[in-house]
């Protein structure tokens, strides 16, 4: 982990208010895996004194290139907003990589990543950590409402536009206007019919849509990650304020709860996260609000 | 005070604080809730710079705290509701004393944060804390619900926080800090109370109770309602509070609430405090404590003040 100041390289405007923010940091680069995330300062920086917003705000890191990393956000509040303020050369305050990171498919295994919106870039992140490991036997299902939203795809289609539709990436849209019509779990169900390799899930999304793939896969067999997003304060595991529930507290019989301790019903998404087994947490996001 | 004007230089400039029996390297504490049990944030900041530690509550049982969600930005602060999840003092002694232990070993002072349901509970965390080598001090946090007295808070009660600092007094083999909670008319009464129940310190102030909303919704952003309101926004009443207290009590004062910068710290001790904790910074910038007391070098040398406690309580009133 590194408390650092990146640079902004590029800020792009992927229309309806989804943005590719990429900054430049080697040292974050450089202890990147797939699935971690940075805390951003989004607000002005003074010299000394509180930033406002407060806080910093959780990214994804979808990409890096060299010594910069990108993340996709879509403004939604007053940090995001800001973000979508900035401008080349601008200081932003960075923590990180922070978190954990995917469990690797063994040889053999289909990787299946399944993205939601702008919960898509912890899939690009992991789509390029199988490339760089050699490990080509992956599918990415990837969803959003409409096409109006395809700017979160940036990653794939930048990364593979090859294989959009033909290959080894899906696009799905709820309104079939652009893509297979209907969500990712629907997309990859239709495709697997024809499959008979083992699979490894990955997901990253809306929560109505892990509490979906955590049940097929749960079903099917399949094991499956998931990486969540909670309200995070610190992202370092000190503020205690982005918990996720643990299934097997909040599923077990009294008798197994003798055996754990209170204090883990409750799983910080920053420090034991963002990525938990689909079986391993209940996907309730506990009313997140941006 | 008579403050020479020559600048001196930073190296000549005294920051310990003699507190409660032992000896601060620094006036700059961690607060409570805001660095976890010491490790969290050892991987962003230097802890052996630190003047001291103040652990996450303690209790006698692990507490499994509040549903999410636990907390909500505000303007220039946050409000939070973790309900004080905590390993239970057993835990604690097995797994966090070690690092706690280091801390010590570099000269930074550790405090252990005691919660409690009871007057029982509280002395109960203090007598199993007794001959802990890790721990220099208690801080007791009476802003829990008394469940004897149908949830009221000790920390509003006279009374309540008097027994309450008794009982864990009798129970510590170490000094007891008493942290007082601001949900009240008249502070300055608590800490008197406090005093007289044996406290050796009290360290102030906990953090403000507040509602944050979800307009649309027309719900609380928080999970059980209400939380608690910290950040630079709680800054000028805690200053209030640091003040009227200081002068009411003959025991040293630990003052906090939205300190973000050196000149917040010194602010903290003019008006009486002997030492400061830094809380929400933590979560923002993790190397606010050593900025702190960087800045609290760099300004007492170009003020050519020698020992940074001789500004404590040096507030013109009048």
């Amino acid at each position: 982990m590194h408390e650092t100041v990146a640079t902004v390289v590029e800020n792009r405007d992927l229309g309806s208010g989804v943005w590719l923010l990429r900054l430049r940091s080697a040292a974050v680069c450089a202890a990147q895996r797939p699935g971690r995330f940075v805390m951003l300062g989004t607000g002005e920086a003074p010299e000394s004194g509180p930033p406002s917003p407060i806080l910093r705000r959780p990214f994804s890191i979808q990409r890096v290139t060299d010594d910069v990393f990108e993340v996709l956000y879509r403004v939604v509040g007053v940090g995001t907003g800001c973000m979508s303020e900035m401008t080349p050369g601008r200081p932003v305050p960075v923590l990180g990589p922070l978190g954990n990171s995917f469990t690797m498919p063994q040889p053999g295994e289909r990787a299946v990543l399944l993205g939601g919106g702008v919960g898509i870039p912890p899939m690009v992140a992991l789509a390029d950590g199988l490339e760089q490991s050699g490990h080509a036997e992956w599918r990415a299902y990837l969803g959003v409402s409409s096409a109006a939203d395809a700017g979160c795809f940036v990653g794939f289609a930048e990364g593979y536009a090859g294989e959009l539709d033909e290959g080894r990436v899906l696009r799905a849209t709820m309104d079939g206007s652009l893509g297979f019509e209907g969500n990712v779990v629907q997309a990859w169900l239709r495709d697997r019919e024809a499959w008979t390799v083992p699979e490894r899930v990955y997901a990253c999304g809306p929560m109505p849509m892990l509490r979906a793939v955590a049940k097929t896969c749960a079903d099917l067999g399949v094991p499956a990650e998931v990486s969540v997003e909670t309200m995070m304060g610190c992202g370092v595991g000190i503020c205690m304020g982005c918990v996720i529930e643990n299934r097997s507290y909040a599923d077990g019989t009294d008798a197994q709860r003798a055996g754990m301790s209170p204090y883990d019903r409750w799983l910080m998404a920053c420090t034991k996260g963002p990525v938990f087994g689909a079986q391993a947490v209940v996907l309730d996001d506990g009313g997140l609000l941006h | 005070m008579s403050a020479p004007t020559t600048p001196i230089d930073p190296a000549d400039v005294d920051l310990s604080v003699d507190i409660t029996g032992f000896t601060l390297p620094n006036p700059v504490l961690l607060a409570s809730g805001t660095a976890g049990y010491g490790p969290e944030l050892s991987h962003a900041m230097d802890m052996t710079r630190l003047g001291g530690f103040v652990t996450k509550g303690i209790a006698m049982q692990p507490w499994e705290g509040n549903a999410p969600p636990r907390i909500a930005e505000t303007s220039s602060g946050m409000l939070n509701a973790i309900g004080l999840q905590n390993v239970g003092l057993a835990s604690f002694l097995e797994h966090k004393t070690p690092y706690l232990r280091e801390l010590r070993a570099a000269g930074v002072k550790v405090v252990v944060n005691v919660i409690g349901k009871t007057v029982e509970e509280y002395h109960d965390v203090a007598h199993g804390l007794r001959g802990c080598d890790a721990i220099d001090a208690l801080e007791l946090n009476i802003s829990c619900p008394n469940i004897k007295e149908g949830g009221i808070a000790f920390g509003t009660d006279c009374t309540a926080a008097a027994e309450a600092t008794a009982a864990t007094v009798e129970g510590a083999d170490k000094p007891v800090w008493v942290k007082l909670s601001p949900n009240v008319s008249d502070i300055a009464s608590m800490g008197v109370a406090c005093e007289q129940g044996g406290a050796a310190g009290l360290s102030l102030i906990n953090t403000l109770i507040g509602l944050a909303i979800d307009l649309e919704s027309r719900r609380p952003r928080l999970s059980i309602g209400k939380g608690g309101l910290s950040g630079p926004a709680i800054k000028p009443v805690a200053l209030r509070m640091t003040s009227e207290v200081s002068r009411a009590v003959s025991i040293p004062v630990v003052g906090m609430g939205g300190i973000w910068t050196a000149r917040d710290a010194l602010e903290f001790m003019v008006c009486g405090a002997s030492a400061v904790q830094i809380g929400t910074a933590n979560f923002v910038n993790p190397r606010t404590a050593e900025q702190v007391v960087d800045g609290m070098r760099a300004w007492c040398a170009a003020q050519g003040i020698r020992r940074v406690t001789d500004i404590v309580g040096t507030l013109k009133l009048g």
